[in-house]
């Protein structure tokens, strides 16, 4: 008998032999690496527990970053749809001192471009808006005016109001529905519906809520973002001629 | 005329330090009931001067504010003629009423009738008032 007249059953013959001897060394090995896990099963569980975590909080911060993303995309939009502004840098030189009507005079006049109903605001937010404009000189109404309105809207759900100045300090959002999605601390922006105050200007952020089902209204207490009773510098907005 | 200056001045000196002109005592009115009650042939114009200290700051309503100013000053006169100025408790009755009336014909144009606006004119006539004494005491010196 030569060997080649084995061939075909020997590769047949061999990996049954090979089946029959590796069949104790898997459970062997088997057994030795269940001996080993069994004492990390408890630090398993810790490092799972520890890994989903990390796994949600990079769930949040990524929901985070696509609401950042979203915003810089408005913002970007709104930017190409703003008309072109004209700022001016001023001072507050004096504030009112008959209490019903809330104003500050600044220092700076049509001569450095200052311009009738311009936007004033702060670093925080929104001021007011330009009254009265002289050369050198320029009036502003305050959010707190009782007489001052500006288009206004919550950020967060995008219900619309009016921001109503109450002479008090703050501020009152009116014309809600008594349903309205809104909350204390969220923040109230312009709306820029009509008048001189460009969309998305912060306004302030609602401290109360007060709805009226009978009526079905609502109203919200706002307080203004830039502090008023201590506002120095400010930038005028203008329309560009 | 220097009193009323001098009160229009420590009015808007005061201002730029408080956070809200309901917290400033009306320092010019106290100087225009304080002169008008010193002088009181000088009503009108006492009146006119004090008014347009604080015309700076209006936005609205500025004649009817001016007619207010003059309004008490005409008042303030009448009461000059009648009582004893020298009685020490005329001058600040007088600064009482007169920052009663000038508040409460503010908040009548303004329509701001409400309990809140009600309590801030409250103090702010009383804080009016007390300063009155001290005004009194500097006035004469002058």
């Amino acid at each position: 008998m030569t060997l080649g007249a084995g061939v075909w059953w020997h590769d047949s013959a061999r990996h049954l032999a090979l089946s029959v001897v590796r069949l104790p060394f898997t459970v062997l090995r088997a057994a030795v690496s269940v001996l080993i896990t069994l004492p990390r099963v408890s630090a398993l569980a810790t490092e799972n527990s520890l890994l989903r975590s990390e796994l949600l909080q990079g769930q949040l911060e990524n929901a985070q970053l696509r609401e950042l993303v979203r915003h810089v995309q408005q913002a970007q939009v709104l930017l190409e749809h703003l008309p072109a502004t004209h700022s001016v840098v001023a001072t507050v030189i004096g504030r009112s001192v008959v209490p019903t009507q809330h104003t500050v005079l600044l220092n700076r006049g049509t001569q450095e471009g200052i311009r009738l109903d311009g936007v004033v605001l702060d670093s925080s937010g929104i001021i007011g808006r330009v009254v009265d404009v002289r050369s050198e000189t320029a009036l502003v109404m305050l959010l707190t005016d009782p007489e001052s309105r500006v288009a206004a809207l919550v950020d967060r759900t995008r219900e619309m109001g009016l921001l109503a100045g109450r002479g008090l300090g703050t501020c009152e959002l009116i014309y809600l529905d008594a349903g309205a999605d809104i909350q204390e601390g969220d923040r109230v922006v312009t709306a820029g519906l009509g008048g001189p105050f460009p969309k998305g200007l912060a306004l302030g952020a609602i401290t109360r809520i007060v709805r009226d089902e009978t009526s079905g209204t609502a109203s919200a207490t706002v307080q203004p973002a830039a502090q008023l009773g201590r506002v120095e510098d400010v930038v005028c907005l203008s329309a560009a001629n | 005329m220097l009193a009323i200056s001098l009160a229009a001045l420590a009015h808007h000196l005061v201002a730029q330090l408080a956070t809200s002109p309901w917290w400033v005592p009306n320092f010019t009115l106290v100087g225009l009931v304080l002169a008008v009650l010193r002088r009181p042939a000088r009503w009108l114009g006492y009146s006119v001067v004090a008014g347009l200290w604080d015309l700076v700051w209006l936005v609205r309503s500025a004649p009817a504010f001016l007619v207010t100013m003059v309004a008490i000053a005409w008042l303030v006169h009448r009461v000059a003629e009648r009582w004893d100025v020298q009685d020490p408790r005329v001058p600040w009755v007088t600064v009482a009423v007169a920052s009663a009336v000038q508040i409460a014909t503010q908040l009548w144009w303004g329509e701001l009738w409400s309990w809140s606006i009600i309590g801030y004119a409250s103090v702010h006539v009383a804080m009016t008032t007390v300063m009155a004494i001290p005004a009194q005491n500097l006035i004469q010196r002058l």
